[in-house]
């Protein structure tokens, strides 16, 4: 009963708003807080509640409603002043309600059909605001690609439910009962929801619609990659049974996901406009988190989904201060220290990982794909020691760059940690070689980039070049997107 | 007197497409773009100075798709125009108008256009085919024009990259060899290029040469090469701008190491235009000023299904010609309105005596208009005098921060002639290499979280760990602001001492000044302002700087006199210099006494949170220290008299609402910066003293009776005038079209490589100021677009002797992109500069006789 209040509190203030404007503004922020201490409440004090109009609230449901009621409270806070006098302020407003509460209910649902609603109407919600100027024909281009890749993966995830429900007459995800599923319909329902997670969560070859969004409005964008773009998760995570049947789903995602951090990545490297650096970014981060749902670690992913979310919206959010902002330079280790610091990086590295496995509640058994986890924080780690090293290798820094290190660690750990405990569940698969080999891409990577004075180069003619060519020209947005004339933007 | 510059646009060369254009000649059309860290603001009709006012608006119009005159709803909404004199206008213009189209009621056409058209309304969806039909007859097509928008597309996305300064964390390679060279390079790797390999290799190193060489592979005939080389330059106006002020500036950093100019601009577009696929066309859509016309047009004549749309063509032109007759009539009225009534104002004043006796302290503005209103409340707390002046106090230097950066504060008209160190005050000496340490290292962290991001393999747990902080952070940001900022600042204190830095004066080899520039510069300056005589026992030199979050736009809020920067260390640094002894000797013998108990503070004005910062004070005994208390005390009075003067301007109800809006990182109006300029005024204070100009008028010092070999009143007209000038028409501009000439809206702003903004995905360079700077809402204006009338109390005959000696003054005022008023004091009457030269006698004594 008390998370029909959420969705009570947002109501009320989509109602003040559509009676009294502007004037309502105030009290809209408020209802969003009160919705966002009632998550809270509810996570920790009645965290278990029966099934009510089909929403189930459970740990996991509380924790979702919290994040994005305080998701919505960040982007509301923010366009109370950034788009103070916009002649579309009033529906700006009544959207980023509407959308807070079917992403809601798209969260929280246990009935399959309510499920596919909140997905779609959040969905709907996001393209109008996309093209919140309807006038600027650029960002109605942005809002049509948005539409076809998200419209599919709503399409596709109603597929999923009402197959399901033909074959076994079951609208919850809690129920879902696959025994009696033929075969070729379990890889039919597996397939289209793994094309409605990648479409949602912009994984390549389905990312176009994401690189082409920085139309939309500052705060839409923060709404965007703090949340919907994040949906694919919470598809894999709702139907994780149905791909438990079978194992291949895993290998695709790794593989998708894996690509897609790498892709981006890459990309965002070679950026040179502080939002598509972001959205780059984002859609590598959405290829790590699908991947790490391939690993079977769907509350690592949740983790990362939730971090992640409010990580991107501040940067988005704070875009305007890229100007007095310094260079954004990667490490490059060079000279006679370079070693020892590198060695003293990995070493603090280490032991961050440890620190990691520690407070995560040192789960899992060495043959468990969590443990790469482990190796993406012990190099974060040394990566941090060796960059506040490396300017000025003395004992001083040596202490700061190992406290920084081990302290970042150590907060990665709580919060992968805290989530885990909100959402208790094990499917880490079994280790195997080729997933030792993907890392071994990461790790690769992450070495080149660290030594690349050392890489032969021919005066800027190496095969690095055609590759800066190609990352900038594959990471750019549809035609139909740009404002190629300038008059075209509607004042 | 003579009017030099004629009537040159008979048949206007921009418009009518001369031919054989010269590249320099074509290239001077484009007005340079700042980027946004040094914001400067000018004219960016600036190519089109030497031409009248009102033919320059046409052909910008013409050239640009531009609106470059008022709206209607903007002279409607503040016209205090009776209708009986609206209709008298219509009349005046009726005889200019094309008779073509009889069976239109222009006078009735226009007044209904005044009445009703709005520039603001939603175009209808879809497109009209009468309209595209129409401007097809206008027969401004060429084959190139239709690519111009495919070109834009991928020039965009290889300017960003290579004018990048610190975006990409992985920089475009081969930029050392210049645009040119490098996109012929990486081209051969691209989908466009790859194909095309040969070809490219063919091509001459030389980029002009290349240039003419590509220009005959494609389409073109070669006596239309001027055409299409004009409209491939204005294809981009923002970014072409940007070239052009990058390959002027010879000590540019990123220039010396990555060159670009124009020529070699034009050379990658026709490159480009040459690579695209011929089937890649696209009729531009008509600007959306034609389409709102169209519209309005659509509505008022009613046309049918079989109207021809030739003839509606011929119409829609004529339609717009009477409309930017109308806008300029009505404009002119609007801007006479201001001047008459200021110039009433003015006179009323003029017979004010004022006190002699000596002030407690003199403090010396920057000539900024948001120096006016302050002004008036420091006036107001105590026996204060204050006076106007160009906000870098005559120093022409350049200076090194603590951390190394080169800063040159000083007015873009000028190269700096003096390098500067940065140094501190005796009793900080020590702590300057603390200040150093720390901020080093607080860098070198913050570089460390960059590295993080930067990388292939460490952002994707980097980003969970510094989730939560960023989660807090952001909505701290919002919700308490200036609580944040607090902690901020004493964070940082944490880390280094909170010193004043200054420019160090002192002659050390090549750095520094040596002693009789600064004892020239003391005494220019103290003339300039006409401060020569009765010094109070303190004088405060107060530069001013802006104080936003999160704000691309910073710099254009900070001190254009001072380059975009703040005035703080000139202000400062002229202080320490006449706290020298032998400088005091110095102009005691030039005839300025300085008494021994006066002291020279610098000082620097927040135009944000209006709070005033003394700067670098030396060691002082128990009495000044008094009198220093005191001021500190009634510069606080004057902080919240002004926030309080201010805070109806935001539609907030009390000052404090300011001070948040200098810590808010999601706030689009931190502060009106230079919105409402329309005036410049040369006089003594006691003539503006009691006036409330609502921070609309620049104001110099100057006092005819003291220049007696008019240098300073030369000075004034030939700097600080032009320089208004610049800010004035950036701000109208940018009001008029906030799309052609401002940056359009915040709310979808892009940076790219940190030197510009783009719209959304990409767009032009959008120079210019945004829509919120110059508008109160989507729908409501702040700005008034007024071109600047400079009021100056001297005898006529000087101010003629300048214009006569001096081109820019002519082509400014005979072209009328300012107007120029005397007052005089010796005939006891005003009068106006008219465009042919002549003086048309402003006040008459019934005026007067009215005011009394």
């Amino acid at each position: 009963m008390l998370y029909l209040f959420l969705f009570g509190c947002l109501a009320s203030g989509l109602l003040g708003l559509s009676l009294f404007g502007l004037r309502a503004l105030k009290a809209t922020l408020v209802l969003t807080s009160v919705a966002f201490l009632l998550s809270l409440i509810g996570g920790i004090w009645f965290p278990e509640g029966s099934l009510v109009l089909g929403i189930r609230p459970d740990p996991t449901t509380w924790l979702l409603g919290s994040v994005i009621t305080f998701i919505s409270l960040i982007v509301q806070s923010y366009a109370r002043r950034h788009l103070a006098g916009n002649r579309r302020e009033v529906l700006f407003w009544q959207i980023i309600l509407g959308l807070t509460m079917s992403l809601l209910l798209f969260a929280a649902s246990d009935h399959m059909l309510l499920t596919v609603t909140g997905l779609f109407l959040s969905n709907a919600f996001l393209i109008r605001l996309i093209a919140l100027n309807p006038q600027w024909g650029a960002a109605r281009a942005s809002a049509r690609l948005a539409g076809y890749h998200l419209g599919g993966a709503t399409l596709l995830l109603l597929l999923v439910v009402l197959l399901n429900y033909g074959q076994s007459d079951q609208w919850y995800w809690s129920n879902l009962t696959l025994s009696d599923t033929p075969v070729w319909l379990m890889r039919i329902l597996v397939v289209a929801l793994l094309l409605a997670a990648c479409l949602q969560s912009a994984i390549f070859p389905f990312h176009r619609w994401l690189i082409g969004s920085a139309n939309a409005p500052t705060p839409v964008s923060a709404f965007m990659h703090a949340g919907l773009v994040n949906g694919g998760a919470l598809i894999l995570f709702k139907g994780h049974t149905l791909l438990l049947t079978q194992e291949w789903s895993f290998t695709w995602l790794i593989l998708l996901g894996g690509l897609t951090a790498l892709v981006g990545t890459t990309w965002m490297l070679a950026q040179s406009d502080v939002k598509r650096t972001l959205t780059c970014s984002t859609m590598g981060q959405m290829g790590f988190m699908i991947m790490q749902c391939g690993l079977g670690l769907f509350p690592a992913a949740i983790a990362h989904m939730i971090w992640h979310g409010f990580f991107k919206a501040s940067l988005f959010l704070s875009a305007g201060s890229t100007v007095k902002a310094a260079r954004n330079r990667s490490l490059s280790l060079k000279g006679p220290k370079a070693l020892p610091v590198f060695a003293f990086g990995l070493i603090l590295g280490t032991v961050g990982a440890g620190i990691f496995w520690l407070l995560t509640g040192a789960p899992m058994p060495i043959y468990s794909t969590y443990n790469l986890l482990l190796v993406f924080c012990g190099i974060t780690c040394a990566h941090a020691v060796m960059t506040i090293l490396h300017t000025k290798p003395t004992l001083g820094r040596a202490l700061l760059a190992g406290a920084f290190g081990l302290a970042g660690a150590a907060v990665y750990g709580l919060a992968v940690g805290w989530v885990e405990h909100h959402i208790p569940m094990d499917l880490g698969r079994p280790l195997a070689t080729w997933h030792l080999a993907l890392l071994g891409l990461f790790v690769l990577g992450w070495l080149l980039m660290l030594f690349r004075s050392y890489l032969p180069s021919g005066a800027g003619r190496s095969w690095l070049t055609p590759l800066y060519v190609r990352a900038l020209g594959a990471s750019r947005p549809a035609s139909t997107t740009w404002t190629t004339q300038r008059t075209q933007f509607p004042s | 007197m003579t009017r030099k510059h004629t009537n040159q646009a008979e048949s206007n060369p921009w418009v009518d497409f001369k031919t054989n254009v010269s590249l320099p000649e074509l290239m001077s059309l484009i007005a340079p773009v700042w980027p946004l860290s040094g914001a400067v603001a000018c004219n960016p009709l600036q190519g089109l100075e030497d031409y009248s006012f009102a033919e320059a608006t046409q052909m910008g119009q013409r050239l640009l798709g531009a609106r470059t005159l008022p709206a209607m709803w903007h002279l409607r909404s503040s016209s205090d125009l009776t209708d009986d004199q609206v209709r008298a206008i219509i009349q005046e213009i009726g005889g200019d108008l094309p008779q073509a189209d009889t069976d239109v009621d222009w006078e009735d056409l226009l007044y209904r256009m005044y009445q009703t058209f709005d520039e603001r309304h939603d175009l209808p969806a879809g497109s009209s085919d009468l309209l595209a039909e129409a401007v097809t007859s206008w027969k401004q097509d060429a084959p190139w024009t239709h690519r111009l928008e495919a070109v834009n597309e991928q020039v965009i996305q290889w300017l960003g990259a290579f004018l990048d300064e610190g975006q990409a964390a992985w920089g475009m390679p081969l930029r050392r060899e210049g645009f040119y060279a490098a996109l012929r390079a990486l081209l051969r790797h691209d989908k466009l290029g790859r194909k095309n390999k040969s070809w490219l290799e063919g091509l001459a190193d030389d980029p002009e040469k290349a240039l003419y060489q590509i220009l005959q592979d494609i389409p073109v005939d070669p006596d239309q090469y001027g055409r299409c080389l004009r409209d491939q330059l204005l294809a981009l106006p923002g970014w072409a701008g940007f070239i052009k002020w990058r390959s002027e500036q010879l000590d540019y950093g990123p220039q010396q190491k990555y060159p670009i100019n124009l020529t070699e601009y034009l050379t990658v577009r026709v490159l480009i235009d040459h690579l695209l696929p011929k089937g890649i066309t696209k009729k531009a859509s008509p600007n959306r000023a034609v389409q709102q016309l169209h519209h309005w047009l659509t509505g008022y004549l009613q046309p049918s299904s079989t109207t021809d749309a030739e003839q509606w063509g011929t119409l829609l032109w004529n339609v717009q010609f009477a409309q930017s007759a109308l806008s300029l009539k009505l404009l002119e009225a609007w801007e006479s309105g201001f001047r008459q009534k200021l110039t009433l104002d003015l006179e009323a004043s003029a017979k004010k005596e004022t006190g002699i006796s000596r002030p407690d302290a003199q403090m010396a503005f920057c000539i900024d208009v948001r120096s006016e209103p302050f002004r008036q409340q420091v006036e107001r707390t105590g026996n204060y005098e204050t006076l106007g002046f160009a906000g870098f106090f005559g120093l022409p230097i350049a200076y090194k921060t603590a951390l190394g950066e080169r800063i040159k504060s000083l007015p873009v008209l000028l190269q700096p002639a003096h390098e500067l160190e940065t140094t501190t005050t005796a009793a900080c000496s020590h702590q300057l290499e603390s200040y150093r340490e720390g901020r080093t290292l607080l860098n070198e962290l913050k570089a460390a979280y960059k590295s993080l991001k930067y990388n292939l393999a460490t952002p994707f747990a980097a980003v969970e760990a510094l989730g939560l902080p960023a989660a807090l952070i952001t909505i701290g940001r919002s919700l308490i602001p200036r609580q944040l900022t607090k902690w901020r600042t004493g964070g940082r204190k944490w880390f280094y001492p909170d010193i004043d830095l200054v420019p160090d004066i002192k002659q050390q080899h090549d750095l520094g000044i040596p002693m009789k520039n600064q004892i020239a510069y003391a005494g220019n300056a103290l003339r300039m302002m006409g401060l020569t005589t009765n010094f109070a026992p303190l004088v405060v030199f107060c530069g001013h700087g802006s104080q936003t979050e999160n704000n691309p736009y910073a710099a254009a809020l900070d001190c254009g006199a001072c380059g975009g920067r703040h005035g703080g260390p000139n202000a400062a640094a002229l202080a320490r210099i006449l706290n020298q002894s032998t400088v005091r000797d110095e102009l005691r013998e030039a005839g300025i006494d300085i008494p021994e108990d006066t002291i020279f503070i610098g000082a620097q004005h927040n135009t944000t949170t209006d709070a005033v910062s003394l700067l670098d004070l030396p060691e002082l005994d128990a009495g000044k220290e008094a009198q220093i208390a005191q001021l500190r005390k009634d510069l606080e009075r004057a902080q919240r008299g002004n926030l309080d003067y201010r805070a109806p301007q935001f539609d907030a109800k009390a000052g404090k609402d300011l001070l948040r809006r200098s810590a808010d990182w999601s706030e689009v109006r931190p502060e009106w910066g230079l919105a409402g300029n329309a005036g410049f005024i040369a006089a003594p204070r006691h003539l503006t003293a009691n006036l409330d100009l609502k921070g609309r008028c620049f104001l110099h010092s100057y006092d005819w009776e003291q220049d007696l070999e008019n240098t300073s009143l030369e000075t004034i007209l030939t700097a600080p005038l032009v320089v208004a000038q610049w800010i004035n028409n950036q701000y109208y501009f940018s009001t008029v079209d906030p799309v052609a000439f401002g940056s359009g809206n915040k709310i979808t702003h892009n940076v790219v490589g940190k030197v510009g903004v783009m719209q959304g995905n990409g767009s032009d360079l959008m120079h210019g100021l945004p829509m919120q700077s110059v508008q109160r809402s989507d729908q409501e204006l702040y700005h008034q677009p007024l071109r600047l009338t400079a009021f100056v109390y001297t005898p006529r005959e000087r101010v003629e002797a300048l214009v006569d000696k001096h081109e820019v003054l002519q082509k400014l005022l005979y072209n009328e992109w300012i107007f120029l008023q005397v007052q005089d004091p010796t005939r006891g009457e005003s009068y106006l500069l008219r465009a042919d030269g002549t003086w048309e006698t402003v006040t008459s004594k019934s005026e007067e006789a009215v005011l009394a």
